[in-house]
C-alpha cells in the first residue's frame, strides 16, 4: 500500500475515533449527571452504548491493522 | 510551505535523512491507540457507576428511626436530624397536618447547609443564594442543578418515622 493511501486510511479512522470518543465523553457526563440527580435508570443502558463504543473502535483498529499487514 | 521545507534538499537533510510521511502515518496511529485507550477507560468509568449504585442500593435500606413526635413539630415549622448515621445532618418540615417532607441538608452544589424557610416555600443555601423547593427539593434558582436527597418519612401514631435514603414520595 502506498503512504499516500496509508495516510489517508490512517486519517479516516482516526476522524471515526475521535467522534466516537467524543460521543462517549458526552455520554459518560450525562450519565453522571443523570446518576447524581438520582435517576438510576439510565446507567446501564448507558454503559452497554459505551462498551459498543469501546467494542467499534476496537473493530476499527483490528480491521485498520489487517489491512495495514496486507 | 511546509512540502516545499520537507522536499528542500540541503545538505543536513541528506546526512540526518528523516521520513515524514512515515513518522506523521505513526504519530496518527500512536494517538488513534491513545484514544482506544481513553475509550475503554470511560467503559470502566461507567462500570464504577454501576458498582457504586449497587453499593448505594444496599446502604438505602437503614433501619427506620423515629425523627420526631408530631406535636413537637408545627404546621409550617421543621426540625433537624441526623439519618441514617450521625454524619448526615437531615431536615424535617411540616408543610401541613398530614403533610412530611424530609431531605437531606447538603445543597448540591457545594455542600453547604440548606436552611428551610417554609414561610416562603423553599429552602435557601447562603453560601451561593441556591433556592429548592421545599415540597420536592427541586433546584429553583441559583447555581444548583440537582434537587436535594430526599428521605422518606412516615406519620404513625403520633411519631414520625425516616424510613430510607433516595428516591420516591411519602
Amino acid at each position: 500500500m502506498r503512504h499516500e493511501q496509508r495516510m489517508v486510511i490512517a486519517n479516516a479512522v482516526l476522524s471515526i475515533v475521535i467522534i466516537i470518543v467524543v460521543l462517549q465523553l458526552w455520554l459518560f457526563t450525562a450519565t453522571m449527571d443523570q446518576y447524581l440527580r438520582g435517576d438510576r435508570a439510565i446507567i446501564v443502558p448507558a454503559a452497554l452504548a459505551s462498551i459498543c463504543c469501546f467494542v467499534l473502535i476496537c473493530g476499527l483498529l483490528f480491521v485498520y491493522r489487517r489491512k495495514r499487514d496486507r | 510551505m511546509k512540502l516545499n521545507l520537507i522536499n528542500e534538499k540541503t545538505e543536513w537533510r541528506e546526512q540526518f535523512p528523516v521520513n515524514w510521511t512515515d513518522d506523521e502515518y505513526r504519530s496518527r496511529r500512536d494517538f488513534t491507540r491513545l484514544l482506544g485507550l481513553t475509550s475503554l477507560a470511560f467503559v470502566v468509568g461507567h462500570l464504577w457507576i454501576i458498582a457504586r449504585n449497587l453499593s448505594r442500593r444496599e446502604k438505602q435500606k437503614p433501619p427506620p428511626l423515629s425523627i420526631a413526635r408530631a406535636d413537637d413539630v408545627p404546621v409550617g415549622g421543621f426540625k433537624l436530624f441526623n439519618y441514617p448515621s450521625q454524619n448526615d445532618p437531615c431536615v424535617l418540615v411540616r408543610l401541613a397536618q398530614n403533610d412530611w417532607v424530609a431531605f437531606e441538608q447538603k445543597c448540591t452544589h457545594l455542600s453547604c447547609p440548606v436552611i428551610p424557610q417554609p414561610q416562603q416555600g423553599r429552602f435557601f443555601c447562603p453560601c451561593h443564594e441556591g433556592v429548592f423547593d421545599i415540597a420536592t427539593g427541586e433546584p429553583i434558582s441559583g447555581p444548583p442543578r440537582r434537587p436535594l436527597v430526599r428521605i422518606t418519612v412516615t406519620a404513625r401514631t403520633g411519631q414520625v418515622y425516616a424510613t430510607g435514603v433516595g428516591q420516591g414520595e411519602v
